[in-house]
């Protein structure tokens, strides 16, 4: 349910990435998002839809990367990915565990449309625009 | 085109949890986060906790919900200072982020507290997501509900710093195990206390007050 406020708080950070100049159209946003969150991707991606109207990230397709958990045995040192809530090393059985991955929850990038009437330019902007015609 | 951000989600929620952290530091205030699905018996444990913790420290508590004021009226006899939230009528937030905490300590007013409850929206999924400037985050699990919660809504029970088993007075009325749900608990968080008791009755109330107050004496006294 606090899906909401976390495509809230994505469409926030992704209006404010866009460059400055002519509004763009936003093709794709790309998070990546552990596998020891709190969040659904059905949900999530069905919050963006409704909350995206009329801003420039409507109708982008939301890609959501899967981030395993992996944790770090503090007695022998393993690491290990662990696929089933069991918090003990798969090595040592040790229960010191840190968690190296799997809590994140962050916008990796979005892909703007280009505009099409423009070559692509490499580097300077300012001849992008001299070779406007 | 493609415009790199990496930027965490939340990042906004988390630092206002950082402000708040500090201040609670400088002001030597502590504050805990309780956290349970509905019905778990949050409100009752708390009555019966502020009641033996309020000649010891100057409390002050937060209640969130979606919507009544049934909690805080409850709290408030206690006669301990009760700030509620609510959410939303009708469908509101499933959980409290920092912003509405800081709003919520300000207007409780932290001059004579050192010593702050919150008792989050019951939910076993959201509240876990969002930091709130608190020093320990509880669980409160009860044994109606069944030994596969843990299991369940691990988030919940990995982020938090010690577990209730509430209700263990109706065990004989039901067909279970309570050491199933210790070793389910565990099996998320495995160094995490786990307080069995009544809050109707107070059996075992006794080890998780013990506790609490020697969480909350320690920062109160750095």
């Amino acid at each position: 349910m606090h899906e909401m406020a976390i495509a809230m708080d994505v469409l926030k950070i992704i209006k404010e990435a866009l460059p400055p100049g002519p509004p763009v159209k936003i093709k794709k946003i790309r998070l990546k998002v552990g596998r020891l969150t709190a969040v659904v991707p059905e949900s999530f991606k069905f919050c963006m839809e409704i909350i995206t109207k009329d801003s420039p990230a409507e109708g982008a397709e939301v890609i959501i990367e899967n981030v395993p958990l992996i944790v770090e045995c503090e007695d022998c040192g393993a690491q290990s990915e662990l696929n089933e809530a069991l918090f003990v090393c798969p090595k040592c059985e040790s229960v010191k565990l840190k968690i190296i991955s799997g809590r994140d929850l962050f916008i990796e990038s979005i892909e703007v449309e280009e505009n099409e009437t423009e070559e692509p330019v490499y580097g300077d902007q300012g001849r992008k625009k001299s070779s406007k015609r | 085109m493609e415009i790199k951000v990496v930027k965490k989600v939340l990042s906004v929620n988390d630092a206002i949890s950082e402000e708040i952290r500090k201040s609670l530091k400088e002001k030597k205030i502590f504050m805990i986060n309780l956290m349970s699905s509905p019905g778990s018996g949050k409100t009752t444990i708390l009555e019966k906790t502020i009641s033996r913790l309020k000649k010891d420290f100057k409390i002050g508590v937060i209640v969130g919900d979606i919507c009544t004021t049934k909690d805080s009226e409850r709290l408030s006899k206690t006669g301990v200072p009760v700030v509620q939230i609510n959410t939303e009528p009708f469908g509101g937030d499933c959980h409290l982020g920092a912003n509405v905490i800081q709003g919520a300590l300000k207007e409780l007013g932290l001059k004579k507290l050192n010593f702050v409850i919150i008792e989050n929206v019951g939910n076993l999924v959201c509240p876990a997501e969002f930091e709130i400037g608190e020093d320990k985050k509880i669980v409160v699990l009860s044994l109606p509900e069944g030994d596969d919660k843990p299991l369940k809504y691990p988030l919940m029970f990995r982020v938090a710093s010690a577990a209730i088993l509430n209700k263990i007075d109706l065990a004989k009325h039901l067909d279970i195990d309570q050491a199933q749900f210790v070793k389910h608990i565990r099996q998320i968080n495995p160094q995490i206390p786990v307080f069995e008791l009544s809050a109707k009755t107070g059996t075992g109330f006794d080890a998780w007050v013990n506790w609490l107050k020697k969480q909350a004496k320690a920062k109160i006294s750095s």
